[in-house]
């Protein structure tokens, strides 16, 4: 399972343009980290490969929106 | 006194009991009086309220009168936008928008002659179930919130400031502050009402709906408010019917799922509630069926709530970088959350989502349910600053997670949910029923909560501690 460090959130923020504290990169090392534990141990093995995600249905019958 | 409920000042209306302007003027003393200890509203919107009373009453005089929601008074959340009105989502990031054109929403409701109090607190940009500094009008001694994130529309109604107010939902932010604040609020079908002019959280999840006392009342704003808008490519073509015609066709033989895990309750007062309830529901003939919802449905608020991190975060980037420090702690630690997550782990949240859905469908064909119920939530309002529940036998669960744990599914699913209030604890909090039913079929979860409503009275009663509304 990936170990996230304070290193990879910084460089995330770097690339993203996105104002970061030194303090909030550690508390979001934390919070990405507890993500990647459960979400991605959660992902089931058995699950469907096929299943897509939602559909998209085109409809060009009414005027296009901004 | 006059029922402060959409039928209510519709007959008095009506029956020329008193004018728009009358009860307009009244609502808004009483939300003189009381908002300083509620703190419900950003904004009243007083000038509009009185112009839009007299327009009314003047229609009235001449038997022009647009529809029975002609004169009647409500609140609108501060996501809605409203032409002329300010619309904050309870940030300083919009302090000062004032937005030139109504939400599709609101604009019908004008179009219907509703009159506008006032804007209601939000927890800022819809992202939290607490609504600070908003109190919850049942408890007046020890603060309590109101539930959010239509916090503020919901301790407006249930303290009798307005008839009824939009609220918007993303994972239970209309049925959450409804339960919490004991009135009956509805998360429409995805798509039934149009979202354009409302501040978005989350492209997949958002509805907009009602907040009323009853749910005849919630059939009513439907009515006026359910449709396709071609500015919302989200919102649906299917036909908009009458929500109102079917409402007394009663109950019996419907099959209603009642589940065995996942919407449990730790609460004995909150189990004890709803397993009343269904029992009132099978005492008007309907057939009450047990079923065990689909384990991929434990994963539904990581599911839903990793999307709303990063959807969140995608429509408030370029505010976020220019007026970061504008957003509160808890909001701005989620939006740069939400920047962190990798697309294909969005992607894959999204085809499990396909399978929380595919699941549940399934288990609600085989089992052949019309409607199935759950307690709104399993808990009931906490303190000002409260965090986690300890329950009696010993769970521990956090405030978020079990504001959200039995109305989030609902919003992956997009199915219809109703919550109707079903009682009390031991403190005096309200307790709330949720009936869902397949997509589409709004107006079935309407017939049933009418028919436990004419069969119960939680929704006739009021906070004792607040003064009595005079005309």
């Amino acid at each position: 399972m990936a170990k996230i460090t304070k290193d990879h959130i910084q460089k995330i923020a770097e690339v993203a343009d996105l104002p970061l504290t030194s303090e909030e990169a550690t508390n979001l090392t934390t919070v990405m980290q507890g993500f990647i534990d459960t979400w991605r141990k959660m992902w089931p093995t058995d699950f469907d490969d096929s299943t897509p995600p939602e559909v998209f249905f085109p409809d060009w019958s009414t005027p296009a929106n901004d | 006194m006059t029922e402060i409920t959409i039928t209510g000042i519709a007959g008095g209306l009506a029956n020329k009991q008193f004018s728009s302007r009358e009860i307009t003027e009244a609502l808004l003393k009483r939300i003189a009086q009381l908002d300083p200890q509620i703190k419900a509203f950003n904004c009243v919107s007083a000038d509009r309220a009185r112009k839009e009373a007299d327009a009314s009453d003047g229609r009235r005089r001449t038997g022009r009168t647009l529809g029975v929601l002609d004169g009647v008074p409500y609140v609108a959340k501060d996501l809605v936008e409203t032409a002329g009105v300010e619309t904050t989502g309870s940030s300083e990031v919009l302090k000062g928008y004032i937005p030139k054109e109504d939400a599709t929403v609101a604009a019908r409701l004008r179009e219907a002659g509703c009159v506008l109090l006032g804007k209601t607190n939000t927890h800022q940009f819809a992202y939290g179930v607490q609504t600070p500094p908003t109190r919850n009008p049942w408890d007046m001694k020890t603060p309590r919130v109101p539930g959010g994130s239509s916090g503020g529309t919901g301790a407006a109604v249930a303290a009798q400031m307005t008839p009824y107010g939009l609220g918007t939902d993303t994972g239970g932010s209309i049925r959450i502050p409804s339960c919490l604040n004991g009135i009956t609020g509805l998360k429409a079908t995805f798509g039934r009402i149009p979202k354009d002019g409302v501040l978005v959280m989350s492209f997949s999840y958002d509805h907009v709906g009602p907040m009323c006392w009853t749910a005849e009342d919630v059939a009513i704003v439907l009515n006026v408010t359910a449709g396709h808008s071609p500015r919302d490519p989200n919102s649906a073509k299917m036909p908009v019917e009458d929500y109102t015609k079917n409402l007394n066709a009663g109950v019996k033989g419907l099959r209603v799922g009642v589940p065995t895990n996942y919407f449990i309750s730790h609460f004995p007062e909150v189990t004890k509630n709803f397993e009343e309830s269904a029992q009132a529901l099978k005492k008007l003939g309907t057939e009450l069926v047990s079923v065990k919802v689909p384990p991929s449905m434990d994963l539904c608020q990581s599911v839903g709530f990793a999307y709303v991190l990063a959807e969140t975060a995608a429509w408030h980037g370029p505010r976020l970088r220019r007026q970061e420090m504008d957003y509160w702690d808890d909001v701005r630690s989620y939006l740069k959350a939400g920047e962190m997550m990798l697309a294909t782990d969005y992607i894959n949240m999204q085809r499990y989502r396909q399978k929380i859905n595919n699941d549940f469908r399934r288990m609600w064909e085989e089992a052949r349910l019309d409607i199935m119920l759950t307690p709104t939530l399993a808990v009931t309002a906490a303190e000002h600053g409260q965090m986690m529940y300890h329950c009696p036998d010993g769970w521990e669960e956090t405030l978020m997670s079990s504001s959200i744990r039995c109305t989030f599914p609902f919003n992956l699913t997009g199915q219809p949910a109703l919550t109707v209030p079903n009682g009390f604890d031991e403190k005096g909090l309200p307790t709330g029923l949720q009936i869902i039913a397949k997509p589409w079929a709004d107006a079935l979860t309407l017939r049933v909560g009418h028919a436990y409503q004419q069969v119960t009275d939680w929704h006739s009663k009021r906070p004792k501690d607040l003064a009595a509304v005079a005309l």
